[in-house]
């Protein structure tokens, strides 16, 4: 019933396998890109469900595929189409050439035999390994992966800011509409206007997120309406990535950006949307622009199936990414405790592999043995300014670990060739967790 | 020191692609080395009893995770100039250049954190690896 391989995809995999020798050990491993993981899985085969369709779901999807052929995989996405969050602050700050294109499932489908359905989740069965759809589908499954994203924890902290106050002040900590709500904004702001960032305490998505999207909004202010400020109220004191985006502020934007640290008052505590109004330690501040983004934790199926402890995250084992609340049931992504790995794009995908070849040895009846994490996360200070922070991670003492001597953030007063050299793979980096995940 | 990084990224993308092999299999002027010349770790499979070709098995899944790690940026499913596709890169080519951002010999922006992070047989055994994939 499964489409045909494509001509190229069967070359592909067979000429992957063409020493003999190598095929003997991929195959003992979990299977090589064999031919035919396009076709569908045979009858009997175990089954993985696989919900949400970012990052960390699409990657897992692909390479249960890929690892392992004889793994039928649904993936369940309400959205025939994904907007990714990663270069969304381009958007934001103009640079047209960089605006992210959505992503779709079609490749999933052809090239990996991927069952896509397009609803959403609606209960979760764990004893029986049950999925019910909200169109009314049942899904039965032997491993149940869960990548959920974040979800926004409303009037946390920041009273007064709700779901509807999200039309007059954008959280655009999403990809796509919200997004272009506050790029919409932005453009019709007045020269001389105050645009502020309000940034929520950590854990949340994209640690470095708000600190570039304050540096692409003052590269497009300074061109377009160079009177203007960009405000950072912040519930944190220090952030990621901060000594190489402060050299670049004070190279790019002099003092167009202003930052306010918790200890300086940064605390916002009161909001008023449709005023536009800021109440924090450090004083009252009407902006004309305002983004605030919301104290984030798990997303809403991962908090609603008892997958979540007290911190509002999901506890997994390092090993395999199954919850330590709910056998058989994995948690990836944002939504899941991973040690000192970030909530981005890169750690999801990351996790992703190293849980599908989990999943697999779990069904095949072996024990879960290939651990390497990796995170790589660019930030743009201009277009053609760009620095970037990566580690590499292995499991030990019964979790994530960072190595020491691996990784780390870009050198500072490293000049403008490294910098643009940074801004050019940054671009890489995003087309190819792109084709990564999604192709 | 401050030392000028001029163009030093764009010239290791420069060397990755002089290594790649040709057409006629040769990698500027040097053979490129033969799919069959493959390290101990995946020779020693042949060999071998149940429990040795069980942890050849864990291995090679190892290995299989690392290479799947690069393509998280070496995408296998795009080639673009800034961060070109390694299948198909000679082996030795591969291992002599991750070797060298290993050691800070060849210069690089990001790749000699990453390098920094795998061992001599992990780098040799997805050099081996990449070099079998497709072009």
């Amino acid at each position: 019933m499964g489409p045909s391989p494509s001509p190229s995809a069967g070359l592909t995999r067979r000429r992957f396998l063409t020493g003999a020798l190598r095929a003997g050990a991929l195959a003992a491993a979990g299977g090589g890109l064999a031919s035919g993981c396009s076709a569908p899985a045979g009858r009997g085969a175990p089954r993985v469900v696989i919900i949400g369709g970012g990052y960390g779901g699409a990657t897992c999807a692909k390479y249960l595929r890929r690892f392992d052929p004889g793994v039928a995989v649904t993936l369940v996405e309400p959205n025939s189409h994904y907007a990714p969050c990663p270069f969304s602050n381009a958007v934001l700050g103009g640079m047209t050439d960089a605006t992210p294109a959505p992503q779709n499932y079609e490749s999933l489908r052809r090239r990996f035999g991927i069952d896509v359905v397009h609803d959403a989740a609606a209960k979760l069965n764990p004893d029986k390994r049950r999925v019910t759809l909200a169109g009314g589908g049942v899904l039965r499954y032997d491993r149940l992966v869960l990548s959920p994203g974040i979800s926004f924890r409303w009037g946390h902290i920041f009273a007064g800011y709700d779901e509807t106050a999200a039309v007059y002040m954008p959280h655009a900590w999403r990809g796509g509409e919200q997004v272009a709500l506050l790029e919409s904004q932005l453009a019709a702001m007045r020269d001389g206007g105050v645009f502020a960032i309000v940034v929520p305490g950590l854990p949340f998505r994209c640690p470095p997120g708000p600190y570039e999207r304050a540096s692409l909004a003052a590269h497009r202010l300074k061109r377009e309406k160079p009177r203007s400020k960009v405000l950072i109220l912040d519930a944190n004191e220090h952030f990621s990535k901060q000594d190489l985006f402060e050299e670049a502020w004070a190279a790019l934007y002099g003092d167009l950006i202003e930052r306010v640290p918790i200890s300086g008052g940064g605390l916002v505590s009161d909001i008023a949307p449709k005023q536009r109004l800021l109440r924090a330690e450090a004083g009252e501040f009407k902006a004309d622009v305002v983004n605030v983004i919301p104290f984030q934790q798990a997303g809403r199926l991962a908090l609603a199936h008892g997958l979540t402890d007290e911190t509002g995250w999901c506890p997994v084992d390092h090993k395999t990414f199954e919850s330590k609340l709910v056998p058989g049931v994995h948690v990836l992504g944002d939504s899941c405790l991973a040690g000192t790995m970030p909530k981005s794009a890169t750690s999801a995908n990351s996790q992703a592999k190293v849980c599908s070849l989990a999943i697999i040895d779990l069904l095949r009846g072996r024990e879960p043995g290939a651990m390497l994490y990796h995170n790589t996360c660019y930030s743009l200070a201009a277009p053609d300014y760009g620095f970037s922070i990566s580690a590499m991670y292995r499991y030990a003492d019964g979790g994530i670990k960072q190595i020491d001597k691996a990784g780390g953030p870009s050198p500072l007063r490293a000049g403008p060739a490294y910098r643009a050299d940074e801004a050019a793979y940054a671009r890489g980096w995003f087309a190819g967790i792109n084709a990564d995940a999604f192709s | 020191m401050i030392v000028s990084h001029s163009g030093q990224g764009q010239g290791a993308v420069l060397a990755q692609r002089a290594m790649r092999p040709n057409k006629t299999g040769k990698t500027g002027g040097r053979p490129a080395v033969k799919p069959g010349l493959a390290p101990a770790l995946l020779l020693c499979a042949l060999a071998a009893g149940p429990a040795v070709l069980a942890a050849e098995a864990a291995d090679a899944a190892h290995l299989r995770l690392i290479v799947a790690t690069c393509q998280t940026c070496h995408s296998e499913a795009q080639d673009a100039a800034a961060l070109p596709k390694l299948e198909g890169m000679a082996p030795e080519a591969l291992r002599a250049l991750l070797e060298a951002y290993k050691t800070g010999k060849a210069p690089a922006t990001i790749m000699g954190r990453i390098a920094k992070g795998l061992t001599a047989e992990e780098i040799a055994g997805i050099s081996v690896l990449f070099g079998a994939g497709e072009e």
